[in-house]
């Protein structure tokens, strides 16, 4: 019985290493800081769940086990909010695509902060 | 068992991480290092955990929490000054 538990928890362990993997290696292989968000975003959060479900089963005492789960509560609230603010920060700034990107100029989003900075001391 | 794979599953993410710090270093963008210093971030918070639970010393979890909040604080600063907003 202890054998199916121990086996049960390193398939979850090496299934979020894997998934760890393929958001690293569409970090590597994509051609564009778009689609290189969208491997590493999803895939490193999901990894990061089952590695981290695997050690909640292996912890003794419930402080521990607590703070494991805020944890994954942080990380799961984190994670897509840093890739929310890299990827408007890249299009803010004008980061290439990819040839071949279908380009929709619907999204030019009016800037506030540039206008009030620029009107207001000359030397700033 | 478990042990094993637990040292295993600390090798690979150990690896990973050097796989993406060639994007840290190649990155053509500052935003493309962000991204790939976002996937270190993750790969050593879970490294944090996998340790302190081989080592039995538990309260690493806090090193963690404050290691994922003030990284968290700087790539928001990072972010910040690298577009149109102010950091104050």
């Amino acid at each position: 019985m202890k054998l199916f538990l121990d086996l049960g928890v390193s398939i979850l362990l090496w299934a979020g290493v894997f998934f760890i993997f393929a958001g690293t290696l569409g970090l590597l292989r994509l051609p564009d800081i778009y689609t290189r968000m969208h491997a590493s975003g999803k895939c490193d959060t999901l990894g990061t769940t089952l590695v981290l479900l695997a050690l909640a089963t292996q912890v003794e005492k419930h402080t521990d086990l607590i703070k494991l789960l805020v944890m994954w509560a942080l990380i799961w609230s984190i994670n897509p909010v840093i890739t929310h603010l890299i990827a408007k920060t890249a299009y803010q700034r004008g980061a290439e695509r990819a040839p071949g990107t279908l380009y929709l100029g619907c999204y030019e989003m009016p800037v506030s902060g540039r206008e009030v900075e620029e009107k207001g001391e000359p030397h700033a | 068992m478990i042990e094993l794979s637990l040292r295993g599953v600390l090798a690979a993410l150990m690896l990973l991480s050097f796989l993406a710090l060639y994007r840290v270093i190649r990155g053509p963008h500052a935003a493309d290092r962000l991204v790939a210093g976002n996937v270190i971030l993750t790969n050593v918070v879970l490294m944090i955990l996998i340790q302190a639970h081989l080592t039995g010393h538990y309260y690493y979890l806090d090193v963690a929490f404050v290691y994922v909040l003030s990284s968290f604080a700087g790539t928001v600063c990072i972010l910040k000054s690298l577009g149109k907003g102010k950091l104050s």
